[in-house]
């Protein structure tokens, strides 16, 4: 056993990680970091750049555009992305809907719809939870009849990230409902400047409007829109929930907080001392940081399993878990850091030199993440509900 | 030993109930333009009528006899409505401090009109490298004739855009110095900003202050005292501010999961649901124990009152944060939204933990205190 990657792998991790130092846009990088909010311009941009390198599709087989990359190979650039601090790709078109294209679609659908996730000129948004449907969600009610050549659908969707920046939606639907609760579900395509389509921002509770909830009114959607067969997209669902767990992990961003907290936890205070010279400060980030080296080991041990063939074993079932608490720590040390300017917004740009520079730099966006990271706990199946999973399915109780 | 709610309290507390669901409107609370001073004047009035700016002060300076047990019961019922007047910063805090140490002069000119609510106060204490510390002051006060000069950055000044008068502390040959200061004294100049919770605070940068011997609050280098029996005092408002916000998430997310029905049952039938809100619930009780202690220790000026208050601050944090946290999570997706007073209840309390003291610097204190 070593933990050394392989001179491939470690030859795109020189050419990412050059690539990100010259090629990618900086100034995405600087916005990023400042927590300003993201336009979907900012998205497109960043989509284009990676395009134009051939990398925006890393998940893809190379029949369909992609990079073809080994799951080592993908984990090491997604590193290298995070470590740059640019922005993660939008997970709904390239994650989530592309491999259903290529894996379900037609051959029309294909060449209709993946040449333009491929290069970047369009956004995707899901439309699976629903008021009544979270945790739950093969209860789902927004219906699509079939009329002719089309369905009707009509219903609400909600938590829809990015919908208001969406050139696109890909929904579940239920064309039935005599059955149980899995049946009777379909998978629909449609533009969201359809006739029908209402938007309605959410705002959260970090003050940012990232979500949304999307009113659908008899929304005519053509039949030739549907990927698979009518009544059978729970299957095609559950397969798009698995490529949604190994997402998680973020190890480069986790890396780089961790890194650079200990560097703001040890610079001087005026009194000569340090934040990591209080024991207690430095005893829960050694905390945070074991608890990350536990979730980058397990990681690695999924990418092993399936280097040499195998299925991952049952560390990956608790990878969601780990990976979104262990994010949530780390913003909790953030504003423990940031002290006294931990409820700070940050004051605004054109504020006067001598009250800006007071608050410092990484205490702006500190409580923003603390709130938004919230949501990790919650979206892509609770905790709770992961928890279950691994109760039935691992451990067999 | 008696714990129990005197009838006089009982019926403070039945008042403030009554106030709180007759005048407080959860989703106007906050949604006030940015430029707004925080909160609504007539509340700030009606405030005054009910004697709750004066509760913590003796019948002979106009107050209303009562004491810091009665302010935190006020504190506790107001905080389930969403207290975002400064009634701790102005009638608590700095009234505890005019009232300790202020002369005829500053009784006349600062506290008379505090009570009657035509007049504001609050604290300049922080500045940006202090953190938590109140003793690392380097704003600095120079003796000039007949009075002092003074010139500094104070930090994260709580309800600054509606403070009429500024308790700044400066440091001169002395040691630590308490001013009482004019908000409106040429040389002081404001920036404000929204804090995470929807509330107010400014940075506040003095230059050149002129401030007569009489601007003085207390004994010339006697401010580190005045401010740890002060720091006890915002202890026990903060903890009692905390416990409301815990106990109203408790109530709103318990009636939730009684309604939210996922997997065709109620989510509150599932156990790993009951125990956590057993959970916030026993984090509730810590809190409201902790909190009488303090509450009783620092209104006696026991010997005891320092470790009571860090106590129930180091709690009122923890289970603040879990309490607040798991509310979130229990509602799902309407936990992340601005759409429910969940969210806003979850941010007050993330906030108080980040006002005077973290639950990290009070765990500290406690030790110290304790050797």
């Amino acid at each position: 056993m070593d933990f050394a990657f392989s001179e491939q792998d470690e030859a795109l991790r020189a050419e990412a990680r050059s690539f990100f130092a010259n090629e990618y846009p900086q100034d995405l990088i600087a916005k990023l970091a400042e927590g300003r909010p993201l336009e979907k311009a900012d998205y497109l941009r960043s989509e284009q750049a990676l395009s134009s390198k051939g990398w925006l599709a890393v998940e893809w087989p190379v029949e369909h555009g992609g990079t073809g990359w080994t799951p080592t190979q993908k984990y090491v650039f997604d590193e290298e992305l995070e470590l740059a601090g640019a922005l993660n790709v939008t997970p709904f078109g390239l994650l989530y809907v592309g491999p259903v294209i290529y894996t379900f679609g037609s051959e029309a659908q294909q060449q209709r719809w993946l040449p333009d996730i491929l290069a970047g000129r369009v956004l995707w948004a899901q439309g699976y939870s629903e008021p009544e449907a979270g945790s739950d969600l093969a209860s789902l009610q927004c219906r699509a009849e079939r009329v002719g050549d089309e369905y009707v659908v009509n219903g609400i969707k909600t938590w829809t990230s990015l919908g208001h920046h969406a050139d696109w939606i890909f929904c579940l639907v239920r064309t039935d409902d005599s059955g149980r609760h899995q049946e009777g579900i379909s998978f629909l395509c449609f533009p969201m400047d359809s006739p029908g389509i209402r938007v309605h921002p959410i705002i959260g509770i970090d003050g940012h409007h990232s979500l949304n909830t999307v009113e659908f009114r008899d929304v005519r959607v053509p039949v030739e829109n549907r990927i698979g067969e009518e009544g059978k997209a729970w299957g095609y669902s559950k397969y798009l929930l698995a490529n949604e767990r190994t997402s998680y992990a973020h190890i480069g961003g986790k890396r780089v907080a961790l890194q650079e907290l200990r560097k703001l936890a040890g610079a001087l205070a005026p009194g000569g001392l340090s934040l990591l010279d209080d024991p207690l400060f430095a005893a829960r980030l050694a905390q945070v940081e074991i608890d990350f080296r536990a979730l980058e080991v397990s990681v690695l041990r999924v990418l092993s399993s399936l280097a040499a063939g195998d299925a991952p074993g049952p560390e990956s079932s608790a990878l969601k878990i780990l990976a979104t608490e262990n994010a949530q720590a780390i913003t909790e040390l953030y504003i423990e850091a940031a002290g006294h300017y931990g409820l700070s917004r940050g004051l605004p740009w054109d504020a006067p030199e001598w009250a800006r520079s007071a608050v410092p730099d990484f205490a702006r966006p500190a409580m923003t993440r603390y709130l938004s990271t919230r949501a990790e706990s919650i979206y892509g199946g609770t905790n709770e509900i992961q928890r279950n999973v691994i109760s039935k399915r691992v451990l067999g109780l | 030993m008696n714990l129990s709610l005197s009838e006089e309290q009982q019926l403070l507390q039945q008042t403030a109930q009554r106030f709180v669901e007759r005048e407080f409107d959860l989703r106007k609370r906050l949604d006030l333009e940015p430029g707004h001073v925080g909160f609504e004047r007539d509340h700030w009035q009606q405030y005054a009528k009910n004697g709750w700016l004066s509760i913590t002060l003796p019948e002979e300076a106009g107050g209303a006899d009562g004491s810091l047990v009665d302010a935190a019961v006020l504190i506790q019922e107001l905080a389930k409505g969403l207290l975002v007047e400064p009634l701790i910063p102005s009638a608590i805090l700095a009234t505890g401090l005019l009232e300790r140490f202020g002369s005829e002069a500053q009784d006349a000119r600062y506290l008379r009109p505090m009570i009657d609510g035509t007049r504001i106060a609050t604290l300049a204490l922080l500045e940006p490298d202090s953190r938590y510390d109140l003793s690392r002051v380097s704003t600095s006060a120079q003796r000039t004739d007949g009075g002092f000069r003074i010139s500094g950055h104070k930090s994260m000044v709580w309800h600054g855009p509606a403070a009429d008068l500024l308790i700044v502390s400066a440091r001169d040959a002395d040691g630590i110095t308490l001013f009482a200061l004019d908000a409106d004294s040429p040389g002081i100049e404001r920036h404000d900003s929204l804090t995470i919770d929807g509330q107010r605070a400014s940075e506040v940068r003095l230059s050149d202050v002129r401030a007569g011997a009489d601007a003085v609050l207390g004994a010339q280098g006697d401010g580190e005292l005045g401010l740890e029996r002060m720091l006890d005092e915002a202890m026990v408002a903060l903890g009692a501010e905390a416990l409301g916000c815990m106990q109203a998430l408790l109530a709103q997310t318990v009636d939730y999961v009684k309604s939210r029905k996922q997997f065709g049952q109620a989510i509150g039938s599932f156990q790993v649901v009951q125990h956590r809100l057993v959970d916030m619930f026993i984090a509730c009780e810590q809190v409201q124990s902790l909190m009488i202690r303090a509450a009783i220790e620092v209104s006696a000026e026991s010997p005891d009152a320092s470790l009571a208050a860090s106590a129930l601050k180091v709690k009122a944090g923890q289970a603040g944060r879990f309490v607040g946290q798991q509310a979130v999570q229990l509602h799902g997706g309407m936990g992340m939204t601005g759409e429910l007073p969940i969210g806003l209840y979850f941010k007050r309390l993330t906030a108080i933990d980040a006002q005077f003291g973290d639950s990290s610097h009070h765990l500290r204190r406690y030790g110290r205190l304790s050797r």
